[in-house]
């Protein structure tokens, strides 16, 4: 299986001399957004707010290879270990989700199986971080906080608003930095920025 | 049946009217502790050992209240809440009896400790953020200050702190307040959105990462900080 991540508003033609593992994943991708008729097998997919997320099964080796090279330059395809932490991340937090909305949906002032949605949209994006501990809780505030820990001393918590609130853009999250529990920064962003600006963070 | 409760929570006429935060803040490690009456399961997020935010709302912290534990309470003390007229201030050299409250008090089946280090609580400066109104400007020009601002509003600076709170059953009870820029408490009936925004970030800031499920020690407070005559 295979995870591919890419910008939706980027499409264009584009010839690469890319290997073959690589390329097959670009043209299942392609696939997915429309530039073929014969959709390779698609095990998944799911949108988030500027991304399409795909997860994929093997391509059928009958699939013309050459014949569809019609991709995005803006395909982000990730690395096999940057894909395995998002699957173990997803299967770590899912079931904390689903727990959340048993139990606390009452404090979700929205259709619940939308909220649950949006919800995993943001998991999915959250997942790309490399974390130790995560715990999931839905609030009384009609949010989902993320809290996430490394090391035993860094904690990013990520709270995603359910509906719009105020000093924070639509779709954004409030996030707060604590190391050693000391509260270091707090802001409100774009979670994709946040993810990457989190992890480049963490490899310093 | 009537309840018991435990008469070392009592104030005594010989204590002091109210213990200095300061100097008990100056101690290794004071700590002081409030009970949720959720299971610990609902209580903490176990895993990343975090209150849960259906505990403590943000606009609860201006007043929450807290015990000072290392005198004489003990984590079993939690599970006695004073109510009503016993919630009332005690002042020295008041007498109270239990006798007087014994409809004043109950005890909950769940008391689970929500640990805070008093350092990390007591005298600490949070962000808030206020529309850049006259009111804001008439602030700024009286405290001749240069605030940082965005677009449409200034960042003041607000302090967090503890003070002793003794009830009329319990001198162990001490609560949290919230200061805005110019010294004045915020207080709930001020419902300003910038109050509001003063109550969010105060929780951000200084409650929701330094909650803690459990303290490896705590100090023992000494008896010159609440006895009259040592």
């Amino acid at each position: 299986m295979g995870s591919v991540i890419l910008s939706d508003s980027e499409v264009e033609l584009y010839q690469s001399d890319i290997d073959d593992d690589s390329l097959r994943k670009y043209i299942l991708v392609a696939a997915m957004v429309g530039c073929f008729s014969e959709a390779p097998k698609i095990q998944a997919a799911t949108y988030s707010a500027n991304q399409i997320e795909l997860k994929l099964q093997e391509i059928n080796g009958s699939f013309d290879i050459e014949k569809y090279i019609d991709i995005s330059k803006a395909f982000k395809i990730q690395n096999d270990s940057e894909q395995s932490v998002e699957f173990k991340n997803m299967s770590i937090i899912s079931p904390k989700i689903d727990k959340e909305f048993e139990k606390y949906s009452n404090y979700i002032e929205k259709d619940i199986s939308s909220a649950k949605a949006e919800a995993t949209g943001v998991a999915k994006v959250i997942a790309q971080i490399k974390f130790d501990k995560i715990s999931v809780e839905l609030t009384p505030s009609n949010t989902i906080k993320f809290t996430l820990t490394f090391d035993k001393e860094k904690m990013l918590m990520v709270t995603y608003p359910f509906d719009t609130i105020e000093g924070v853009n639509k779709g954004d999250v409030v996030f707060s930095v604590f190391v050693n529990r000391k509260h270091i920064a707090s802001d409100s962003m774009n979670l994709t920025d946040l993810v990457a600006g989190f992890n480049n963070f963490l490899s310093v | 049946m009537r309840l018991k409760y435990p008469c070392c929570l009592i104030p005594k006429s010989y204590y002091k009217d109210c213990m200095d935060m300061n100097k008990i803040a100056a101690l290794k490690r004071p700590c002081v502790v409030r009970s949720s009456s959720k299971p610990f399961n609902e209580t903490f997020n176990i895993e990343t050992d975090t209150l849960r935010e259906d505990i403590i709302f943000p606009k609860e912290i201006m007043g929450l209240s807290l015990n000072l534990i290392g005198g004489k309470l003990h984590l079993r003390h939690l599970k006695y809440r004073a109510k009503g007229s016993a919630m009332k201030e005690w002042r020295k050299p008041e007498k109270t009896t239990i006798k007087k409250y014994q409809n004043s008090f109950e005890k909950t089946k769940i008391a689970v400790p929500i640990y805070f280090y008093l350092k990390d609580i007591n005298n600490k400066p949070f962000p808030y953020y206020r529309t850049k109104d006259s009111e804001a400007q008439k602030l700024i020009k009286a405290l001749n200050i240069n605030p940082p601002a965005t677009d449409d509003k200034f960042i003041f600076e607000g302090q967090c702190f503890v003070k002793h709170t003794p009830n009329k059953i319990n001198y162990w009870h001490v609560e949290m307040f919230l200061d805005d820029i110019n010294k004045a408490e915020i207080t709930p009936k001020n419902k300003s959105v910038w109050a509001r925004s003063a109550a969010t970030e105060a929780y951000k800031h200084i409650v929701s990462g330094n909650a803690r499920s459990v303290v490896e020690k705590y100090s023992i407070i000494p008896k010159a900080e609440y006895l009259e005559v040592a």
